[in-house]
């Protein structure tokens, strides 16, 4: 479904500019968990952006199998709730926002939606400040999951979060890829999340990735240095 | 006295001096224009509450409609300016590249300039009446509404939940108003009592300078001009209640201006 080929990206002016990504290959399959995994500054979120076209490439290609609205079918959750949303709106404008579009009743989505989430009515009319850590992140994604993507780019979502709230948040995503067919890219630096969510893997280092790995009986198998270093 | 008590105490003030301007109609006690040579120069009392002035004219009443004369014409000057400023601001801190460089480069040239200037020049091409006198405060006041608005929205046009807002196909009107706009709007809010207070001290000075608003129309500022050869004369009280009612109105605008401009005191944060 998705298809990231040779991708690299360099920032700075003039000459040597700095690499922050080099010859980047991967893809994500229908109803996938693909996990990114990495140290700060390996490139993580750079690729993100990338993949979302936040951000043009230096070389090579992204290409998403249904491409006619893309950010209908891929969309992305920031790591920053907070600074993901609009201060001054409500919960309730924030979750609108999205459904621009939608014929029908936009309001009876968003509280059908509100549930698998966890949240409830009440707090649509609370602003993000008004929202606990947890809550604002369950609105992030809920706010990108409104539009039924095929693909959710999940970049660090629970590195913020508490152990309680990011198994909460984890279990979440768990249940949207079950029951919404959902692809999720979950990039983070976070390796029990990964190892606990994700049926495959890539480790990035310094903007290459290094090595990718199948989950097989519940676990990762890694042979480059780096990645057993990493994982162990 | 504690900060909240302070803002509570003159933003009552102010509210006090308007509300007293604006109900002119109902609380003169005399007609403004109204004549009585029989009673010029009378001292305040004797059937006239702040006295009269060289030609019998009731200075209560006068002070009364003079307010909601040259607090119309600051609001709406304002008012003026701040659209201009967001326009101004908004394209250039919006836009970003060279259009903000030449923009900005204009607009310093612009803000070299003296303000009283600028609005003396316009004043002397068009010798306009009040509304003349509102368009030309409002167009030389929005230097400052500009350059605040361009460094919000470069601030903020980069923040996530705008990249959210653009990959949800909001269009950019509402991005503008909702999201950029809307986030400055207390930095905004600050500049703009602060620039009501310098319409206000424009309007007056031009009126004291006698190019101001025509003489036949009661302004605070005419009033002091009417006042200066009163004074020598002992009629203290045609310069004094004008001269109060101006020292105080700018003086609890300006208080109410520092006291929001504490980042403690925002209701929201962008």
């Amino acid at each position: 479904m998705l298809n990231v080929e040779h991708l690299s990206k360099s920032y700075g002016r003039g000459k040597p500019k700095k690499a922050i990504l080099q010859d980047i290959n991967l893809t994500v399959d229908e109803g996938e968990i693909v996990g990114i995994v990495g140290e700060s500054g390996s490139g993580k979120s750079t690729l993100a952006r990338l993949i979302m076209r936040l951000e043009s490439a230096d070389e090579g290609t992204v290409s998403f199998a249904t491409a006619d609205d893309f950010y209908a079918s891929c969309q992305i959750v920031f790591q920053n709730a907070t600074a993901a949303m609009n201060p001054s709106w409500t919960v309730r404008e924030i979750l609108k926002e999205p459904l621009r579009k939608m014929k029908g009743d936009r309001d009876a989505h968003i509280r059908e939606m509100l549930e698998k989430v966890g949240l409830e009515e009440k707090h649509l009319a609370r602003r993000p400040s008004e929202l606990s850590g947890g809550e604002r992140q369950r609105v992030n994604l809920l706010r990108s999951i409104l539009v039924e993507p095929k693909l959710l780019v999940c970049d660090e979502i629970v590195s913020n979060l508490d152990r309680l709230i990011q198994k909460e948040i984890v279990e979440l995503i768990q249940r949207l890829n079950r029951e919404m067919g959902m692809a999720i890219l979950f990039i983070s630096h976070d390796l029990k999340v990964v190892e606990h969510l994700c049926d495959r893997v890539y480790v990035m280092q310094g903007g290459r990735i290094i090595e990718e790995s199948v989950k097989r009986d519940g676990h990762f198998s890694f042979e480059h240095s780096y990645s057993l270093m990493l994982f162990e | 006295m504690k900060p909240r008590k302070m803002l509570v105490f003159w933003c009552s003030l102010l509210g006090l001096i308007v509300a007293m301007t604006l109900l002119s109609g109902p609380l003169a006690t005399h007609p403004v224009n109204e004549m009585d040579l029989d009673a010029v120069y009378s001292p305040p009392g004797n059937g006239h509450l702040l006295g009269t002035d060289h030609l019998g004219r009731d200075v209560f009443s006068r002070l009364l409609e003079g307010g909601k004369v040259t607090l119309a014409v600051a609001s709406l000057s304002v008012a003026l300016s701040f659209v201009i400023g967001i326009v101004y601001g908004g394209i250039s801190g919006y836009v970003g590249g060279w259009t903000d460089s030449v923009m900005m480069r204009i607009l310093e040239a612009l803000i070299s300039i003296p303000s009283l200037v600028l609005v003396l020049g316009f004043q002397a091409i068009m010798q306009g009446g009040m509304w003349g006198m509102t368009f030309i405060i409002g167009v030389t006041g929005w230097f400052t509404t500009a350059r605040i608005v361009r460094s919000e929205f470069i601030r903020l046009k980069d923040a996530e939940y705008v990249k959210m807002a653009k990959m949800f196909g909001t269009p950019l009107w509402k991005i503008i108003t909702g999201h950029l706009l809307r986030n400055s709007l207390p930095p905004l809010f600050v500049v703009t009592i602060f620039n009501l207070a310098g319409a206000i001290f424009i309007e007056v000075s031009l009126s004291f300078l006698g190019i101001g608003i025509p003489p036949a129309i009661p302004s605070w500022g005419n009033m002091l001009y009417n006042a200066q050869n009163d004074l020598l004369i002992g009629a203290w009280w045609i310069g004094v209640f004008p001269g109060f009612l101006i020292f105080l109105t700018i003086l609890s605008i300006n208080f109410i201006g520092e006291a929001l401009k504490d980042p403690g005191r925002r209701r929201f944060h962008a």
